[in-house]
């Protein structure tokens, strides 16, 4: 009965799912994109005006009756009962009914987020300090990276960008999915705001995320793009919201909703990998979260910077000098806490099993492009024409290879179908 | 005309037989020292109780001035004009060293600030300093139960407190407070920092046992003659309340982090799901200890309320037995309500029954404000700083209460679990109950436990910047969390920064706020006026007792003939029958 109630309300609420009423704005910052998530709002404006009244109705007694019950001195305070029984069991029944009311719809409300309808795309999502990995249903791996996750970096006509590219994961407008999520290492927590839901992620366990986004509408943006042309997309920033460890606050991500046939299309460019060997070590790389911590344009992080890492010499904590070379950057990988360079702590996991040889490959041709000690640049250095001549010792690994490795940020830009 | 049979009148402060107050030096600087570092009397404890937590909560503050620093503005890497790649924004980052991020050197002074505000500050908080002092006085006692046994909770506490600073003094963790597996067991900081916080952790929970257990024997065995369970002061059913779930649920923090150590130094394999462990054990362990803990923190404050609102408002308590049941219902309800901090980390039928649960905790809670109200009705209200505090107590714990709410109700925790939104509720909560309820104690009983007044109007000033202050810093919270924001980052995205910096000018006020009391009590101890034994006309037995109490508290044990709120039928003790007019026909109850 008080469920139906809720229901007249609520679909009063939801006539105009489209319009953003100045509460939204000012308690979310905007609607929420998907039913569930209005729902909530909608229990969350309910429980807000509900307090707003009985905070107001109790504070106005208390400042009233403060004031005109205020000290005069030498007069007694008049007489008054210690107690009301009829008042204090209205002021108990009273709430115990609203509270009970609370409880079931946000239940109602709790069930509709968490089960999936039927017919939900099923993804894989794999959390690790600081980054996340999410396979589709035939185990694609998305390529594509947003520079920055959120909001407008730049400032005072200063080009400005976030220090680790966060990884952009498109789905259909209006299809329910599913996220089967587990972690690496730590607990994460899975949160997009803009659908009102987060999910902790646990190592020696499985949960699950479910949303169905709304449709683009024409508040939606259009991306332009070469190969899939113009079509309309909608950005969900998502959140690590539990904590763990130093970047927990860098752990980001992007959910795009496309229309339909560009998710299928961009399917397809995500499982069949082109483009040069450093092209695929550097998708790789993303793919693994490689760049959580380590840059590739000399700035600071958790890890070593790879520019300008392969083939120079570094000093360990163990006091040796070593080069990082082929089977230096293998035992890095496999084995990183073997050697630990100075002034970095001892945090990367192994990626043995993670990383196949094939790809480890990739990874160490795509660090030489970053590096201007390679061998190769060293012999051309002595060629009459270095550029030309780079460019061709580089395309053992093809054309990608003769990018120049300090213009890491078009490399990290998140123009889809770059792969 | 006090119907207590105490000494008439002011007792005189020096010469004849008298013993002299308990400050009274008993000769020399280390012959003092030596006498309270072995006194066995409640009101000495209470006061080295009270500098000790007010030292830790000036280190807890100061961490969290550290957060709110940082806080100031996000991360940016950005290439300046000249071409260079620079990180700006990292207010924190002068203090890495040894290859620790920005973002680290963040991450410790959150976890410090939590956990030195929980386990050193609020939990032991209010029954150690204002109920040691005043829990015996309030019952007509000379002494707690076991005076010895409340020394050595004091050195326990201390001990435990060096432990956690030697942890903090060498870099400190960075788990957070609540020191999650499997990150606390995975985490890179040193073992022995860890373990030397999670150990001063354990110590400080006997303290908190030794306290709890101290005070239920003393009511039980202690009152008064005259003096029935329904005489009691409000403030006396409270930390009685509070010291229930002192002895009952204190020991599980004490196994859960014992258990804690074992699996970081031996690989026990309880939480670490590399070892077959669940690290959603520890959670229930932790909060199993850590929700009741909340009304460890929060019982004490409501009886400090009852206390000030009624001496200050001259009116006896509304519903004097629904305030004393409340607090044993919340005391008693909260033990199964703990996973109403895991709702996105547990199954949707557990979800659902304790968030069935967490809204009977809210029932009582609410009882407890609309009787505080009701007994403003028809009162003789004045307006000094401890009812200014009782108030505020009132407004901020208002919307701390009903801001709880949507955390309770599921559809809406699933947004703003995790979110600022919960980090403004908890300090609504903590803070704008408890430390403002504190305070308020503070200036009511100042004069009792030192025999000097404090400056009103600096004090007043004090009130109202902090007041403002925690306003301006937390209200904006709610919102940011709700925008998205979430907590524990050391870095955020721009859109926030608006609000970050509106809450940082917030913590400085707060800090101004701290300093002008700082002030007031200092002046207050060096030059303060004679404060007499009833400044305020109370009617708790504390207020028959001499400013400052003697050694033994009463010259002869008091028999209790009235209670403790018959404002409209008794006249106060050593108080002038003109000051105090009585209404002509009460009513009777």
């Amino acid at each position: 009965m008080i469920g139906s109630l809720a229901n007249i309300f609520y679909t009063a609420a939801s006539a105009q799912p489209r319009s953003t009423s100045l509460q939204d704005i000012l308690w979310f910052g905007g609607r929420g994109y998907t039913e569930a998530a209005r729902q909530a709002d909608w229990m969350f404006l309910f429980i807000w005006w509900v307090s707003v009244f009985f905070f107001v109705l109790l504070m106005f007694l208390m400042l009233w009756w403060s004031f005109i019950y205020r000290r005069r001195k030498g007069k007694a305070a008049p007489a008054s009962p210690r107690h009301n029984t009829r008042l204090e069991i209205t002021w108990t029944v009273i709430p115990t009914i609203i509270f009970f009311f609370m409880f079931f719809e946000g239940f109602r409300g709790y069930i509709n987020i968490n089960f999936a309808p039927t017919g939900a795309i099923e993804a894989n999502l794999i959390a690790f300090q600081w980054s996340w990995t999410l396979e589709y249903p035939d185990g694609q791996i998305t390529t594509e990276t947003a520079e920055k996750t959120f909001g407008t970096l730049a400032t005072n006509d200063e080009e400005a960008f976030a220090s680790a590219p966060a990884p952009v994961w498109c789905f259909p407008e209006g299809q329910p999915e599913l996220l089967r999520m587990t972690s690496r290492d730590v607990i994460h927590s899975f949160w997009i705001p803009d659908f009102r839901v987060k999910q902790d992620i646990f190592p020696n366990r499985y949960t699950s995320f479910t949303f169905t986004p709304d449709m683009l509408d024409e508040t939606a943006p259009t991306m332009e793009d070469e190969e899939l042309g113009a079509y309309l997309y909608r950005d969900h920033i998502l959140l690590c919201a539990e904590y763990c460890g130093n970047d927990h606050a860098e752990m980001a991500g992007v959910i795009r909703i496309v229309p339909r046939d560009i998710y299928e299309a961009k399917l397809e460019i995500f499982g069949s990998p082109r483009g040069t060997l450093a092209e695929r070590g550097r998708i790789v790389s993303q793919q693994n979260g490689c760049f959580s911590c380590h840059s590739v344009d000399g700035s600071a992080g958790t890890g070593p910077t790879w520019q300008n890492l392969y083939n120079n010499s570094f000093q360990y904590t163990d006091g040796s000098t070593i080069l990082s070379d082929d089977n230096h950057i293998r035992e890095s990988i496999y084995i990183p806490q073997a050697k630990i360079r100075a002034g970095y702590p001892n945090q990367m996991v192994s990626y043995q099993g993670a990383i196949s040889t094939e790809q480890l490959g990739w990874i160490i041709a795509y660090m030489k492009t970053l590096s201007e000690a390679t061998p190769e640049a060293e012999l051309a250095a002595t060629q009459v024409d270095p550029d030309a001549e780079a460019a061709e010792e580089g395309a053992e690994g093809g054309e990608g290879a003769a990018e120049p490795a300090t213009d890491m940020g078009g490399m990290m830009e998140g123009t889809p179908g770059d792969g | 005309m006090s119907s207590l049979d105490t000494h008439a009148g002011a007792a005189p402060q020096l010469g004849g037989d008298h013993h002299g107050s308990y400050l009274t030096s008993k000769g020399g600087l280390w012959a003092d020292i030596a006498n309270w570092a072995t006194t066995v009397d409640h009101k000495k404890i209470g006061v080295m109780y009270l500098t000790a937590l007010l030292i830790l909560f000036f280190l807890g503050g100061v961490m969290a001035l550290a957060v709110r620093f940082e806080l100031l503005e996000p991360t940016r890497i950005i290439v300046n004009q000249a071409g260079e790649t620079v990180t700006t924004g990292q207010r924190l980052a002068f203090l890495a060293t040894d290859g620790a991020t920005a973002s680290n050197i963040y991450n410790r002074a959150m976890t410090l600030h939590g956990a030195i505000m929980t386990f050193m500050f609020i939990v032991p908080g209010i029954p150690a300093s204002l109920g040691n002092f005043f829990l015996p006085l309030m019952i007509g006692a000379k002494d707690v139960a076991f005076p010895k046994l409340n020394l050595g909770s004091w050195y326990v506490y201390v001990f435990g407190s060096l432990f956690a600073l030697a942890s903090a003094l060498v870099g400190g963790i960075d788990t957070g407070w609540t020191l999650y597996t499997p990150y606390s067991t995975m985490t890179d900081a040193d073992h022995w920092r860890l373990v030397a916080m999670v150990m001063g952790v354990f110590i400080m929970g006997f303290a908190s046992i030794m306290t709890g257990l101290n005070f239920v024997v003393t009511v039980h065995k202690l009152r008064a003659p005259g003096m029935g369970w329904f005489d009691m002061p409000l403030f006396v059913w409270a930390i009685y309340a509070t010291a229930i779930i002192q002895v009952l649920a204190t020991p599980v923090i004490g196994i859960t982090t014992l258990m804690l150590i074992f699996e970081r130094l031996f690989n026990f394999g309880l939480f670490d799901p590399r070892l077959g462990g669940d690290p959603v054990l520890f959670q229930h362990f932790f909060w199993f200890y850590s929700h009741p803990v909340v009304y460890i923190m929060i019982l004490p404050a409501f009886g400090v309320i009852s206390e000030t609102i009624t001496c200050h408002a001259r009116k006896p308590i509304f519903g004097y037995k629904s305030v004393a049941f409340a607090s044993l219902g919340i005391a008693a309800v909260s033990f199964i309500v703990w996973g109403h901090h895991m709702f996105t980390s547990q199954g949707e039928l557990t979800a659902a029954i304790f968030s069935f649960l967490t809204f009977f905790v809210a029932v009582p809670t609410a009882i407890k404000v609309f009787n505080w109200i009701a007994t403003l009705y028809k009162g003789s209200i004045v307006f000094n700083t401890p009812m200014l505090y009782t108030l505020g107590f009132l407004f901020l714990f208002t919307i701390g209460g009903l801001t709880g709410l949507p955390l309770a109700t599921l559809s809406t925790d699933m947004h703003l679990h995790d979110s600022y939104y919960v980090v403004a509720h908890f300090h609504y909560v903590m803070f704008g109950g408890t430390v403002i309820a504190l305070l308020a104690g503070m200036h009511h009983w100042w004069p009792k436990m030192f025999g000097k007044m404090y400056a009103e109007r600096p004090a007043q000033l004090g009130f109202w910047l902090v007041f403002l202050g925690f306003n301006v810093t937390f209200f904006i919270q709610f919102i940011m969390g709700a925008h998205g924001m979430p907590r524990r980052y050391a870095s955020y995205p721009d859109e926030y920064q608006w609000m970050h910096l509106i809450s940082t000018v917030g913590s400085w006020m707060l800090l101004a706020g701290f300093l002008v009391h700082l002030f007031t009590f200092i002046h207050s101890l060096l030059q303060g006026k004679p404060a007499g034994a009833n400044p305020w006309g109370g009617l708790t037995l504390e207020w028959h007792a001499d400013s400052p109490p003697d050694e033994h508290n009463f010259a002869h044990e008091p028999i209790v003939k009235h209670g403790p709120y018959d404002y409209d039928t008794v006249v106060p003790p050593h108080c002038d029958p003109a000051d105090y007019p009585l209404p002509e026909n009460p009513h009777k109850h």
